[in-house]
């Protein structure tokens, strides 16, 4: 796995990449946190992910509550086959499609 | 993990080759009187348990061709369709398909396409008992979210009207932690039934600077289209039910089943309840009224209510929660029963055991040292304690050695689809008995045992049962009788195969075996002899040949495998009445209660099984000088001199006694000098070298480390016997005479 994030004209960019499971869960967690405590919209970048479980769904989840509640806007980047998948057995194609609308 | 896998598989293998045969033995019981509906349930279990552990390794060609089966079967438990003599033989062939499914796996290799065709065929034939009545579609071809077109409800009042079971899935903290994906056990679901809806609960998730990612918040709503039972939904929750909260409720259940999810549920009932709309679970209507309730129960909880309506909500909650308890105690004693069923059994690796015996044999040899030195000592307290010590040990040697007796019975059952398959194939009408299944013997005699009674069971079918039209000429039952019997006798166990069959020609054995030069022309022969002449090497009787047997290899082969066991067969017939082959096996092949007896200055045991008695010999004088037989109360008993017989020189002693042993009912004297008792005796074979010595079966060792030669028995009897049988009919009248 690896990650970047290029602090921009306040945008954050965070590229994940490789597993999205309950074992990678606490480290992309810190990566994601990092990225929504500094100014600025967030872009995420899910193009790279080559597997996700619930652990990774529920992190989702998750960082769309941090960016509603600290009013901050999400945009996502890519998407791999994996996630849409996953939001798609989770029924949650169109929770996400509000919440982390695609980067225009 | 993947030695875990690799055990968790093996264990797969090995039960579900048990599951077969049972599914096959209860296949073969259906229509024979018995109770059909439990037979029809094994069945449904075998299958049903076999798909479900497949599921766990994903073997998907087990899953789908077991799904099938299943899904027939599981019409006929609901008595939709019936298990008629052509289904039962489908499922047969279903059973066979299964087990080569499985046995392709134990051999590590992927399906190929010849089997899957197999598969496939077999499928295409089930599925016709699959037509006509719309059970609830197999996954994949229900159409979207309809639910509308389900059999016929049965609901009363207080029930809701979808058709659908309804999964409520919180996942408890430590789910994710422990490995366990919920995903995935929603996915596992969607092998037999489809998910209909899922309405994911995120209200517990916090935002991500107050989320813990290793802790689960997550939880299911989801209704679910299957035609499976409860008890399969709920296995698939199995390994997560520790951890999780998992609730089913039914088709068409009660709205008080869904009263107790909105009390129990952390969610806000509003919240909860939409979910439960868009789920499809429930109508709007179901809806209110499992919240109006709700709410008037925690009004009357609250104790605002008038009293009368206490005694009602009590009623009331009674209501709600005897479901809930039944299903508690009812999983409480699956646990127990499944905890009980780990105890009872223990699967023991064989060759464990075999080295535990062989250990137990080591302790019987130094048992028997210690207890000779201690009588040499002549100290009390060490003879005491010797003596103690080696009945222990005696009690030792027997518990080892039943470790390893298993019932007959199981490859006794195993002939029934013999029996079955070349009934059909013969076409002959042919039943099959069993007797005496409960009968014991060692593992390694019932492993080695079923190719010799499998061949022996196929001639009597073949060549010894007639067709139904020569059987109903000949004033006997159309249908055939073949009969398996087991017991035990002096320290053997008997096997017999009979049937009711038109029995051997004695003139054509006789004229054939004289065109073969086995038997010379006006050779005397006893019915026994000529009948045991089937035995010998390339001999057939059969005017056919048959696809089954009748190629003259065979019977010589039953022998020699049967000899190699140390046991013997014979063969009893009467023409146009049947035939009865007899096989003798000795009990266990490893240590044998032994008499000791000595000659000279050898000693010698004798298997105390066959021992029958012991007397003194009766001095020269009383003796018709060099006979070679005496008078036991009136019965001619033929003798041998074990002196004579392995030739040791010196003078007998003046007083010699006479060992009266049996073996398959002929008696014959071993004339020796000294009895010693009882011996407990390992049995050590004798190197190759030694392997042609007739009247020898093998070795042991005494506690004084000396060598001691364990007599034949069935050997001997057949040499003295052998050698006295011509003259003894003749002296019978005299011995008659004089006595």
């Amino acid at each position: 796995m690896n990650e970047s994030e290029q602090p921009c004209l306040a945008v954050s960019r965070v590229a994940i990449a490789g597993e999205m499971t309950i074992f990678t869960a606490r480290d992309w967690r810190d990566r994601l946190l990092s990225a929504m405590e500094a100014p600025g919209d967030v872009e995420l970048d899910l193009g790279m992910v080559s597997e996700v479980d619930a652990a990774g769904i529920q992190l989702l989840v998750s960082l769309v509550l941090e960016a509603r509640a600290t009013d901050r806007a999400l945009r996502l980047v890519a998407v791999a086959e994996r996630i849409t998948e996953a939001f798609e057995f989770c029924r949650l194609t169109d929770f996400f499609r509000e919440a982390l609308p695609a980067q225009a | 993990m993947s030695t875990n896998m690799d055990d968790a598989l093996q264990t797969f293998i090995v039960e579900s080759r048990e599951l077969l045969q049972t599914m096959e033995a209860s296949l073969l019981e259906i229509g024979q009187g018995g109770d059909d509906t439990e037979n029809i349930n094994a069945i449904f279990r075998a299958a049903h348990t076999i798909k479900g552990s497949a599921g766990l390794f994903s073997l998907d060609p087990i899953v789908a061709f077991t799904h099938v089966a299943e899904s027939v079967l599981d019409r006929v438990r609901a008595q939709r369709i019936a298990m008629d003599p052509a289904l039962a033989r489908l499922f047969l062939d279903v059973c066979d398909q299964m087990g080569a499914l499985v046995e392709r796996v134990a051999s590590g290799l992927e399906v190929n396409g010849e089997l899957q065709a197999r598969s496939d065929e077999l499928a295409r034939q089930l599925s016709h008992h699959l037509e006509g009545t719309a059970v609830f579609p197999v996954a994949g071809d229900w159409p979207d979210g309809a639910p509308a077109q389900v059999a016929p409800p049965v609901f009363g009042p207080g029930c809701v009207t979808s058709g659908l079971w309804h999964i409520s899935l919180r996942g408890g903290p430590d789910l994710l932690r422990f490995g366990l994906d919920p995903l995935s056990i929603l996915r596992y679901l969607g092998t037999f039934g489809q998910i209909v809806s899922l309405e994911m609960v995120l209200a517990g998730i916090p935002r991500l600077n107050q989320l813990d990612p290793e802790t689960c918040y997550m939880g299911f709503e989801l209704s679910f289209a299957s035609k499976a039972d409860a008890q399969t939904i709920e296995d698939s929750f199995a390994f997560v039910r520790d951890d999780c909260t998992v609730r089913l409720i039914p088709p068409y259940g009660p709205i008080a089943d869904y009263r107790a999810l909105f009390a129990d549920m952390p969610e806000d009932s509003l919240l909860l309840g939409q979910m439960l709309l868009r789920c499809g679970s429930l109508t709007q209507a179901e809806l209110a009224q499992a919240l109006a309730t709700q709410e008037w129960l925690a009004e009357d909880e609250a104790g605002q209510a008038p009293a009368p309506r206490l005694g009602e909500v009590l009623v009331d909650q009674q209501l709600v929660e005897q479901p809930v308890i039944d299903a508690a105690l009812e999983r409480q004693q699956q646990v127990r029963q499944t905890k009980g069923a780990e105890v009872t059994l223990i699967r023991v690796d064989a060759a464990k055991l075999d080295q535990l015996i062989n250990l137990v044999g080591e302790l019987i040899i130094a048992g028997a040292g210690a207890q000779l030195a201690a009588r040499r000592f002549k100290a009390p307290a060490l003879v005491e304690a010797t003596g103690v010590l080696s009945r222990l040990v005696e009690d030792v040697r027997d518990s080892a050695l039943t470790l390893r007796m298993v019932q007959i019975g199981a490859t006794f059952n195993r002939f029934r689809r013999v029996v079955r398959d070349v009934a059909i194939e013969l076409d002959k009408d042919i039943q099959l008995d069993i007797r005496g299944g409960e009968t014991e013997l060692d593992k390694t005699i019932v492993e080695k045992i079923g190719d010799p009674l499998t061949h022996i069971v196929r001639n009597a079918l073949d060549h010894g049962i007639e067709s139904a039209a020569d059987r109903v000429a000949r004033g006997k039952p159309a249908q055939g009788r073949l009969m398996l019997n087991a017991f035990h006798e002096s320290g053997s166990i008997v096997i017999e195969v009979s049937d009711d069959g038109g029995g051997l020609k004695k003139e054509r054995i006789l004229a054939k075996a004289m065109e073969r030069g086995l038997v010379a022309e006006g050779q005397g022969l006893s019915d026994k002899d000529i009948f045991n002449l089937v035995f010998e090497p390339g001999f057939s009787t059969a005017e056919q040949v048959s696809n089954l047997s009748g190629r003259g290899v065979g019977m010589d082969v039953v022998k020699r495998n049967i000899q190699a066991l140390r046991g013997t067969v014979d063969l009893e017939s009467s023409e146009g009445h049947g035939t009865t082959v007899r096989i003798r096996l000795p009990l266990t092949l490893a240590i044998i209660d032994g008499f000791l007896i000595g000659a000279g200055p050898s000693s010698y045991v004798v298997p105390l099984e066959q021992v029958v008695e012991c007397i003194e010999l009766p001095l020269a004088g009383q003796l018709a000088s060099g006979a070679n037989y005496l008078n036991l109360r009136g019965e001619v008993l033929p003798f041998i001199r074990l002196r004579d017989l392995f030739e040791i020189p010196g003078e007998p002693p003046r007083r010699e006694n006479v060992v009266v042993v049996q073996y398959a009912g002929e008696r014959a004297g071993l004339v020796v000098d000294q009895l010693f008792g009882e011996f407990q005796t390992v049995i050590k074979p004798l190197g190759k070298v030694f392997s042609h010595i007739r009247c020898i079966g093998g070795s042991t060792i005494l506690g004084s480390g000396e060598v001691a030669l364990i007599l034949d028995v069935p050997g001997l009897v057949r040499h003295v016997t052998a050698r006295e049988t011509g003259l003894s009919r003749s002296r019978q009248g005299s011995l008659a005479a004089t006595a």
